[in-house]
């Protein structure tokens, strides 16, 4: 008898599983064809199992005749017709289905027929020991044959068309494929292995009942690539088994009291079931939802970024004409100039390179920021482009009446390994700004060697200064210094900027200042060679 | 438009070379104003300047006449800079001729492609003055 309880709990179990598998696949999918064919299939299944186990625990040898009979014609709908179809047409989306498929239907609805109606299939039942047996009649052999078939053709379609499938569909075939497998080995133990050794259907059940294993990895693969929630899912899937074992427990209620209660408590547990699947489900919307705008900002970045290295081309290019030309007209290309038009052409000069230093620090934060950049490292002489930078400033400095110095101690030639350009850049955006915020006194540049294995550059200035409470915001991104300059200039990117590739080339940059006094920006670079 | 050995709008500050001594340089580029001024200063320079406005007239040019270098513009009509290098690097009669790229494009991707093709240089135009373009030219062309 305790057998017999276990396979009531098993047959109980898979009605419940299959039908909450066959609502949940209702419910969600995409594709309409699908669902009813799964949600069919599924039926077909749990028709099966169920007339299985109610022919072989029948009272009667006429009930359990009608259930086996009932049972096999559900068999031979179910295995040539639906399978088939549900996999060749649904799942690989294949025209196979119209020829083969048109003749394995006709002949399951034959084996539907005489399954149900005649004894060549199902002979007879007979009492045995452990229930109702049944007795074969001379066209089962032809069924298996088919149905065998059948599993051949799907199988060896399945895997046939495995390389043409994309990705996705691989995995989903590979969960059906696994699904089919354990259903197949089980059939072939149960109803075939045992069946053969014991000559007795007693096993048939088990074999049966494997189903439930293809019809869970199916729905897997349909759920999880068919924008179905596994998290929405297993909340609907665990508050039905709830509401199933309180539903029953009120029908088992042994008083009026406790009826009541078991009523009470299953109520209960509807409204918070509901209310729990509801939040679930808002929650995985709001997933989906997020998912979907993180997709669409990831597209707006590229787009930005196209965007933004367009626009540097387009407006580079009239800004290297005008640097070019008045470059060349300084330069004595077109002969001689007049001193008033060389200072004139030298200030042109000046505000076209921090137009163009402009563009490049918009181009290039978000390339540093994200990592995007491609740096050429090189063994740099540091000293050069300390030099080539002041070379650069130093026009302009003096239009101001700045007096700009550079000390470089005797012999000291440090290379460091970093970008040449990018290294250039981070001196130049330091004694540009030391141009910009001094009105009067003097730039000194220095270089040296604070202890081994480090080389230093000090850029000080006689300007305004800077706070303390500025000092610390100076290198972030976007943020201006304005309480003490009594102006702000510029995007706020430089500095910013300045600190991101310091950081990148293993250095470390800093500043010191005093209100009235002036401000010393400094960098310290680890020596690769000392020369 | 310009003559390949066009003297340029201004007047030369600078006694230019006979003919057969100048090194001959191939200069790929639409904007107009740039090539007129890219032209110009090589002119200035002594160096014989041949044009091309799009990426087939810079190919053809380089199937018909002698280039001692070429600098080439990235973003060009009909041909792009990075197709023109591939057929430059795939021509053995042209591929260990000295390239500078000479562009205001400095997008990742392209400029990767551009450097992985093989060129010597990769000169954001803005960056430099045509001087200092020319210095760079000299360091391929002594």
């Amino acid at each position: 008898m305790n057998t017999n309880i276990f396979v009531q709990i098993v047959l109980v179990s898979i009605n419940a599983f299959g039908l909450v598998l066959a609502w949940w696949i209702l419910r969600g999918g995409n594709s309409k064809q699908l669902k009813l064919w799964f949600s069919l299939m599924t039926i077909f299944i749990l028709l099966w199992a169920n007339f299985s186990y109610f022919g072989s625990t029948a009272r009667s040898v006429s009930t359990g005749l009608l259930f086996y009979r009932l049972n096999w014609a559900a068999v031979s709908l179910f295995l040539p017709s639906f399978f088939y179809f549900f996999v060749i047409y649904f799942l690989l989306k294949s025209h196979l289905a119209s020829k083969i498929g048109i003749i394995i239907f006709i002949l399951s609805i034959i084996f539907f027929i005489l399954s149900l109606f005649t004894g060549l299939i199902i002979k007879d039942v007979v009492q045995q020991s452990w229930g109702m047996g049944i007795v074969f009649g001379p066209l089962s052999d032809y069924f298996n044959i088919f149905s065998a078939i059948v599993a051949i053709i799907v199988i060896t379609y399945s895997v046939q068309s495995y390389k043409s499938l994309s990705k996705e569909m691989k995995v989903k075939l590979n969960y059906f494929l696994a699904g089919i497998f354990v259903f197949i080995t089980a059939n072939l133990v149960f109803n075939v292995g045992l069946q053969v050794i014991f000559q007795s259907v007693r096993f048939q059940i088990y074999g049966d009942f494997s189903a439930i294993f293809f019809l869970v990895f199916t729905a897997y693969a349909i759920v999880k690539y068919e924008l179905f929630d596994i998290k929405i899912i297993a909340t609907e899937g665990l508050t039905a088994v709830l509401w199933i074992v309180l539903l029953a427990k009120t029908f088992v209620s042994e008083s009026p009291v406790q009826l009541l209660i078991n009523i009470l408590i299953f109520l209960l547990t509807v409204i918070f079931g509901v209310l729990l699947i509801k939040s679930v489900t808002r929650e995985v919307k709001q997933r989906q939802l997020l998912e979907e705008l993180n997709k669409k900002l990831k597209e707006l970045d590229k787009q930005k970024d196209e965007f933004v290295s367009m626009a540097a081309h387009e407006l580079r290019s009239p800004l290297t004409a005008i640097k070019g030309y008045v470059s060349m007209i300084m330069e004595g290309d077109t002969g001689d100039i007049p001193e008033k038009a060389r200072q004139y052409l030298a200030d042109s000069m000046a505000v076209t390179d921090r137009l163009v230093r402009l563009v490049n620090n918009m181009l290039n934060v978000s390339r540093i920021e994200e990592g995007r950049i491609v740096y050429q490292m090189e063994e740099t002489h540091l000293i050069r482009a300390v030099q080539e930078v002041y070379y650069s400033y130093r026009i302009e400095a003096e239009r101001k009446g700045i007096e700009i110095v550079m000390n470089i101690p005797n012999g000291l030639d440090d290379v460091v390994y970093v970008d040449p350009d990018r290294i250039r850049e981070v001196i130049g955006n330091i004694v540009s700004n030391a141009v910009k915020f001094t009105e009067k006194g003097k730039i000194e540049i220095s270089i040296g060697n604070p202890r081994k294995g480090v080389v230093r550059v000090d850029v000080s200035d006689t300007g305004p200064g800077i706070t303390e409470e500025e000092q610390k915001k100076l290198f972030v991104k976007f943020y201006r210094a304005e309480s003490t300059a009594g102006k702000t200039f510029g995007t706020g990117l430089g500095l910013y900027i300045t600190k991101l590739l310091i950081d990148n080339f293993g250095g470390v940059i800093g500043v010191e200042s005093q209100i009235d006094k002036g401000t010393t920006f400094w960098f310290e670079l680890p020596v690769r060679k000392q020369v | 438009m310009m003559q390949d050995d066009s003297q340029g709008l201004g007047a030369p500050a600078v006694t230019i070379p006979q003919s057969q001594d100048r090194k001959k340089i191939l200069l790929i580029e639409d904007d107009p104003f740039l090539l007129q001024m890219y032209n110009d200063k090589f002119v200035n320079e002594g160096y014989e300047v041949n044009v091309a406005h799009d990426g087939l007239e810079g190919l053809k040019m380089l199937n018909e006449k002698q280039v001692d270098l070429v600098l080439l513009d990235i973003l060009i009509p009909k041909l792009s800079g990075v197709d023109l290098l591939t057929k430059i690097k795939e021509d053995p009669k042209l591929q260990k001729m000295p390239i500078i790229a000479l562009t205001n494009l400095s997008n990742v991707k392209e400029e990767q492609d551009v450097k992985a093709k093989g060129v010597n240089e990769y000169l954001i135009k803005s960056d430099y003055t045509p001087t200092q373009v020319v210095e760079i030219v000299k360091k391929y062309l002594p």
